[in-house]
């Protein structure tokens, strides 16, 4: 019996194990029917461990055979061998693109939807382009996974197809996810687009103002502050995490050196409230890049904190903020510390505020 | 550096996509300083630019290990995580134990990938001699590989400084170490005869294929130096190695959810253990 | 009262957030997790018990339905509450879920309304 002989034996061993060698010695001996082996032996093996080992070695394999073949597993009613061959199609070259996009054909929707997400996963230069097709699908779907990836993969050449879909869609989540992509992809067309659909950001709807609050993080301006300020009281510990990116945001584009005075003090309360450990240190960290009179005291206080990571933010902050009135305090809370990160973090503060003449 | 907690979550989950590994909000500090590292490395002044020159630009993912080498401790130690090595020593090797004796199997089989200088086999056959009250009664093999020959040698040497024992619970550094010189600790014959050290490349293709019938398997703190692929297949291997029920151990930060789906997940004592 | 955890399942970054949110403002504690495999881990790596699954069916890694039967043969889950939503809209896609052990299943995209309207009836 020849080598090619045994390993087929082998496929049918009671053994896992020896199975999953079989598979493997047929990929590397370079087996010329590799491809058609390992796909029959995909579709009959009960072992997930042996399954995972013909997905493995199926990704080394490349080239038009191995596209052709796999695809019509597409329509498995396995749902491993379906998503294991999105797998594997997303490994293959820009050869596998112009097999890919013909899906986007198919009269299935699911097949057209998992077309998208190999366009997606290859990560090739010209995955947007076809992916961008999707936004005109009839399924929906469709359209918010094409929305998804494109923001995701940074295409600013689509913003219009985006800016479109988010005017003409009646569906939440596809507003939503449209939303979304504008924040990363947005032109002054989304600007108006979102200002004009949005007139009374107090009016939107709750589940809206995750994605809205999204888009002004990283494409608000100033005049939307106070309205994100208001939504701390009314929306602060839900929605923690989006306030304080959008407030980050809009104040970073601004480059203001100070905060409004009404801004420290809801900060202060803010920082107190029940909001999570990890956003206070954040707040605590960004306090210190403006320079109201009020933020050094207040990070005073909280530098003193027994929950390492306010101790932490509140020392950082003193860090940026330089007020050198704050040197003794830095001084004195070196002596005290214990804990190697806190101390190292109070030393590069005492630095920034006494630089070495 | 500023790093904002959108942007530490953004580059801990690519990490874990891609290794496995997780890191809690607390290490938003540590994380910081061996980002601003690599960003100054590779002359990028925002969180955000470096976030997609590891998506988008990092083609052969030689920036992102560099990351990975950065942010984890490779340091190696008697009795490193001592927690999971309870729950090995108290709950995993009880029940292995009792199922071999329903069987009458008297063979306990342990592998250490990775096992540099010696010091995980060398704390394993500690806890087993501790543990193993019919000690006596059992085949015991521990066997430790590296793929550098001279850790491997120092591994047979058996000796070691205070910094590789502080972790050694006192009755056991007593007990199992001689000391030939001040501040050198020396393995005890009855330890070391324990343990079998092999200089072996796990990456070789048929490295690992007449390695069977193990009951556990350490690889703590390994996996996470090898790409993605790589990764799969050791741990293809490792499956391959182990008796049904057999346990692996990774490092406490280590996931195996991303590298592999045939080990069956179980909680004990507050840890995920991983078994076959 | 203690609110009610769910771990949200869906590979999809813009589907996961947006189903948490739903959850998130109607009450409940929220967790997710990437695919099946991610989902089974922070399961059992969570301190506090998790009350239910709301969970995609595919996903990379693995897929829903393998989820959902690892998840059940463990006996401290065999009774947890599990919905599906899938794009998937076949029969047999839902015949598939139920057998898996699903107790319902929806067909994505849902309105929030239904989604909430289900999990509140299956948390009673």
């Amino acid at each position: 019996m020849s080598n090619k002989d045994d390993f087929i034996k082998n496929l049918s061993s009671e053994d896992e194990r020896e199975r999953a060698f079989a598979i493997e010695d047929i990929v590397y001996e370079e087996i010329p029917e590799a491809i058609d082996l390992l796909i029959a032996q995909l579709e009959i093996e009960s072992s997930q461990f042996v399954r995972e080992v013909i997905i493995r070695n199926l990704r080394t394999l490349s080239g038009s055979e191995l596209v052709e073949k796999t695809i019509p597993l597409l329509h498995s009613d396995d749902a491993f061998i379906r998503n294991a061959v999105i797998e594997i199609l997303s490994e293959q070259d820009e050869l596998a693109i112009s097999f890919i996009e013909l899906l986007l054909d198919n009269p299935d929707k699911d097949i057209r939807k998992f077309a998208v997400d190999i366009l997606f996963q290859l990560q090739s230069p010209h995955s947007a382009a076809v992916i961008a097709r999707g936004l005109d699908d009839p399924d929906i779907n469709i359209k918010i996974t094409a929305a998804e990836y494109l923001g995701r993969l940074e295409a600013r050449a689509h913003i219009g197809g985006i800016n479109r879909l988010f005017l003409t869609s009646k569906n939440l989540l596809l507003r939503c996810t449209c939303l979304e992509t504008m924040a990363i992809l947005g032109d002054d067309e989304s600007a108006r687009l979102v200002a004009e659909f949005y007139p009374q950001p107090e009016q939107i709807n709750e589940l809206e103002l995750y994605s809205y609050l999204k888009y002004l993080a990283r494409q608000g301006k100033e005049e939307y502050l106070p309205f994100v300020f208001s939504l701390m009281k009314s929306k602060g510990k839900l929605m923690a995490k989006e306030i304080i990116n959008t407030i980050e945001g809009i104040l970073r584009r601004s480059g203001a050196v100070y905060l409004p005075a009404r801004m420290v003090e809801d900060l202060t309360l803010y920082i107190a409230s029940e909001i999570n450990v990890i956003n206070k240190y954040e707040l605590l960290v960004f306090l210190g890049h403006f320079k109201n009179s009020e933020i050094g005291p207040l990070l005073a206080s909280y530098a003193c904190s027994a929950e390492k990571l306010l101790c932490l933010g509140a020392v950082e902050g003193l860090g940026f903020l330089g007020d050198p009135e704050q040197l003794p305090l830095l001084v004195e809370l070196k002596k005290q510390i214990k804990d190697d990160e806190l101390l190292e973090a109070v030393e590069k503060a005492i630095i920034q505020l006494a630089p070495v003449r | 550096m500023d790093l904002s907690t959108e942007d530490f979550i953004a580059i801990r989950n690519l990490i874990y996509e891609r290794t496995g590994m997780h890191f809690g909000e607390n290490k938003i500090y540590y994380f910081k300083k061996r980002l601003q590292k690599r960003m100054e490395i590779n002359q990028l002044h925002k969180v955000s630019e470096y976030i997609k020159h590891l998506k988008f630009f990092d083609r052969d993912n030689r920036e992102f290990q560099e990351l990975i080498n950065l942010i984890t401790i490779n340091e190696t130690y008697f009795f490193r995580e001592f927690s999971q090595l309870q729950i090995f020593a108290e709950v995993c090797l009880p029940e292995v134990l009792e199922k071999k004796r329903a069987k009458s199997d008297p063979n306990l089989r342990i592998f250490s990938a990775a096992c540099s200088s010696g010091e995980e086999p060398y704390t394993l056959a500690i806890i087993l001699k501790e543990m193993l009250e019919d000690f006596h009664n059992w085949n015991v093999i521990i066997k430790g590989v590296d793929i550098d020959e001279n850790v491997i040698n120092q591994a047979q040497r058996g000796i070691y400084d205070s910094r590789s024992v502080k972790d050694v619970p006192p009755p056991y550094l007593e007990k199992h170490f001689s000391i030939p010189s001040p501040g050198r600790f020396m393995i005890n014959p009855e330890i070391k005869n324990m343990v079998v050290l092999e200089h072996l490349n796990l990456m070789e293709r048929r490295s690992l294929r007449n390695e069977r019938h193990y009951d556990f398997i350490f690889c703590r703190n390994m996996l996470i130096y090898f790409d993605e692929f790589s990764r799969k297949q050791l741990v293809e291997k490792f499956y391959a190695m182990l008796n049904k029920g057999g346990y692996i151990f990774l490092g406490h930060a280590e996931s195996l959810s991303r590298i592999s789906t045939a080990f069956k997940i179980r909680r004990m004592n507050g840890h995920l253990m991983y078994q076959a | 009262m203690a609110k009610k955890r769910i771990i949200v399942v869906d590979d999809s970054e813009m589907i996961r957030n947006f189903h948490c949110y739903i959850l998130k403002t109607a009450g409940y504690k929220v967790l997710s997790a990437v695919d099946g495999a991610d989902a089974l881990e922070k399961i059992y790596s969570s301190e506090e018990p998790i009350d239910m699954v709301v969970t995609d069916i595919n996903m990379p890694n693995m897929d829903g339905y393998t989820f959902i039967e690892r998840l059940r043969e463990d006996e401290q889950y065999e009774e947890i509450p599990i919905i599906i939503i899938s794009t998937e809209d076949e029969l047999k896609d839902m015949e598939r879920g139920y057998e898996a052990g699903a107790n319902i299943y929806i067909v994505k995209p849902t309105e929030p309304e239904v989604m909430v309207e289900n999990v509140r009836m299956l948390m009673e």
